[in-house]
């Protein structure tokens, strides 16, 4: 079960299974935020393909976050439009939730779980091959260096190695687009340049990707558009 | 430190160390707490006069007299007693390892508990007021209950000493357990026995890390309840669950690996297996005994208290959903589905237990009829549906700290899924007594149907709420 360990992009492709993304193209146009006069995002207008990465940057409290719960129709934008192959983009719409995945904050994991129930019960609740969950599951943990935690509670591990967990969900659910809020958070070195490879390898296989980052070397690696948020 | 080194004012014994020490945090002015403790206590026997003794006159008016006095003696009523002792001094042993009688602030713990003071002379203010909390808690309980049975008529005022005695033996047991289970919550060290109600012994058992997490968990808790955000109290009171980590969650069907996912959950959590099992055969068999003719509705309501906390203690999977809401779609079910999936494995724990319940007490009563099988299983319904809206009840429309009735909202919020399952199954107990089967199923089918759009319905609103 814990045979080789799987080298970055193994587990990670778009679907889980290892085809291709369907192409897709998100898309806000002049979206900005406020709430009751205070404004979370200046209008801003962003076109994300298949196969392409934006990062975003900013100085902390410029509406990078904003932005990102915008991409995955979670909020609402004040002003502007947000939408996803020109539909609605709301996280309620079945379709919405099936293409988009996102780590914005931290996701709250069942602490009567493992690490490896949690990969079982995501993968099975997408429909995933039930005789494979088990393998595919620890390749996801394999790719992040994480498998040697595979029974630990989330309570029982590091800030990083959470760091790690909560991209391993994020990662081992289907989705076309990806939404990421400073993944780079609390991991060492070496993790940001695997984090990168993973990354890179999502990309190639037609993922959509946006990323609010602050690490220079990981944005030179995946962007192919910085868009700088300047705050309101 | 010899005599002729010492200064005429210093202290030398660890008694006048800590009362320097105290000086010193007070800043110089007097100590109010024991003053604070008094007037607490005021008002608790205030409150026990005006408000106890009428609720207990009318509870004893309320129950048949006969028919508790039936229940109540011989060795039916010393069985029922022994219980209800043993659950109340279990709960406070438990309640020990959570948040103990010595709990004292951060600031304390740090700078004067860490010093090479005897702890049983620095902690032991803490432990003395709750001891005498728990005395006099006992002593108003027993006197509350013995005066309302006299107001009542139920027995001769001759009753008031027995119980006020009871009462203060009850507080005794309390108080002892409370603070075993605080020294047994350190693994290591003196915990046996011999330190029960051992003041000394215990306070010096204490270890310092735990002092510590307890009064930062007293903290949480207490800020949490104060903001009406019981979750994050329930959460910081939880015990970490390492068990069975070598047991995989074995991949379902969506639904059925959600359904498994509880089931795994359960199999981790024994004592929450264990105290279901306990409250819901309790519930279930006084369900089944409250459609007897002549049995007071005290009975069916005691036994939806009980069925309802049995539900409660296996329906973590959809509590934690509860908790989870707002967050990015990591799960491939519809949120709705996926409440709906958490309800199938403590409603079919549920349903067994009652059924199995039912059928021995009709078999074991001769008085019971052939309702008394089914009528435990009938509330499943009502019981999940009243946990669908508890787990998904969110943070409450006031704080604690709002001006005006907040407190009395805040209560009401929080224990309306309670007293849905309550009214519902006591109105539909009393009209099955009354008017037949029909209407008393009536009743409970639409309460239940109540229930389930309210509880629906909350499902969706905190699902949408962090759209705002």
């Amino acid at each position: 079960m814990f045979g080789r360990r799987a080298q970055a992009g193994d587990a990670v492709t778009a679907t889980g299974d290892g085809t291709p993304a369907a192409p897709v193209t998100i898309k806000v146009s002049k979206a900005g935020k406020d709430i009751e006069g205070a404004v979370l995002l200046a209008p801003v207008s962003l076109t994300v393909r298949s196969g392409r990465c934006v990062v975003l940057r900013g100085a902390n409290g410029s509406g990078k976050t904003t932005l990102l719960k915008v991409l995955a129709g979670a909020l609402e934008p004040s002003t502007g439009t947000a939408t996803l192959d020109d539909g609605p983009l709301d996280e309620r719409d079945a379709a919405t939730r099936a293409r988009v995945a996102a780590l914005v904050g931290s996701p709250t994991a069942y602490r009567d779980l493992t690490l490896i129930d949690h990969l079982v019960l995501i993968d099975s609740t997408w429909g995933g091959a039930i005789d494979t969950a088990d393998e595919r599951a620890d390749a996801m943990l394999a790719t992040l260096e994480i498998d040697h935690l595979s029974e630990r509670f989330p309570h029982e591990l590091s800030s990083g190695q959470q760091q790690l967990f909560h991209l391993a969900m994020v990662l081992f659910r289907p989705s076309q687009v990806l939404l990421l809020d400073e993944p780079e958070q609390r991991l060492d070195t070496h993790k940001r340049e695997l984090l990168t490879e993973i990354l890179r390898a999502r990309k190639a296989s037609g993922t959509a990707l946006v990323v609010a980052c602050h690490d220079p070397v990981m944005t030179s690696a995946l962007a192919d558009k910085v868009l700088d948020i300047t705050g309101a | 430190m010899s005599a002729t080194t010492t200064p005429a004012s210093a202290p030398t014994t660890d008694r006048e160390r800590l009362a320097q020490a105290r000086e010193v945090i007070h800043g110089g002015e007097a100590d109010r707490s024991a003053g604070n403790a008094v007037y607490a206590a005021y008002v608790a026997v205030i409150a026990s006069l005006v408000y106890g003794v009428p609720a207990s006159r009318a509870f004893f008016i309320f129950v048949d007299p006969a028919w508790l006095s039936r229940h109540l003696t011989g060795v039916q009523g010393v069985l029922v007693i022994g219980a209800v002792v043993l659950a109340l001094v279990l709960l406070a042993f438990r309640v020990g390892s959570i948040r103990g009688p010595v709990v004292p602030d951060l600031p304390y713990l740090d700078h004067v508990a860490t010093s090479a003071l005897d702890r049983a002379v620095v902690l032991r203010r803490w432990w003395r007021l709750s001891f005498l909390a728990c005395l006099l808690g006992g002593l108003l309980t027993g006197a509350v209950v013995g005066t309302g049975m006299v107001v009542a008529k139920v027995a001769s005022p001759l009753a008031l000493l027995p119980s006020t005695l009871g009462g203060i033996l009850l507080g005794l047991a309390v108080a002892g357990a409370w603070l075993w289970g605080q020294v047994r919550s350190w693994p290591t060290g003196m915990r046996g026995p011999s330190t029960v109600l051992r003041e000394r012994r215990s306070l010096r058992a204490l270890h310092h890390v735990g002092l510590r997490t307890q009064s930062a968990r007293a903290v949480t808790v207490g800020g949490a309840v104060l903001a009406g955000d019981l979750r994050a109290a329930r959460l910081d009171v939880a015990a970490p669950n390492t068990r069975l980590r070598h047991t995989r969650l074995r991949a379902h069907g969506p639904v059925g690996v959600v359904a498994a996912r509880d089931a795994l959950g359960l199999r981790r959590s024994p004592g929450a297996v264990v105290a279901g099992l306990v409250l819901t055969v309790g519930g279930s068999w006084a369900l089944a005994h409250s459609t007897t003719p002549g049995v007071p509705s005290i009975v069916a309501f005691v036994g939806i208290l009980a069925a309802y906390l049995g539900y409660g203690a296996w329906s973590e999977g959809v509590r934690l959903q509860g908790d989870n809401a707002g967050t990015p779609a990591l799960i491939g079910l519809p949120f709705r589905d996926e409440a709906r999936a958490h309800l199938l494995v403590p409603s079919a724990l549920y349903a067994v237990v009652a059924l199995l319940t039912g059928a021995v007490t009709t078999i074991t009563s001769p008085s019971a009829g052939t309702t008394a099988i089914w009528w435990p299983l009938a509330v499943t319904g009502l019981v999940a549906a009243a946990h669908l809206m508890a787990a998904f009840r969110g943070l409450p429309p006031v704080s604690l700290f709002s001006g005006g009735s907040a407190v009395i909202s805040v209560v009401f919020w929080y224990s309306r899924p309670l007293l849905l399952a309550v009214v519902g199954v006591v109105a539909a107990t009393a009209a099955l007594g009354r008017s037949g089967v029909g209407h008393g199923l009536v009743v409970l089918v639409l309460f239940t149907a109540g229930t389930a759009i309210f509880g629906m319905r909350r499902v969706r609103r905190l699902d949408e709420a962090h759209r705002a």
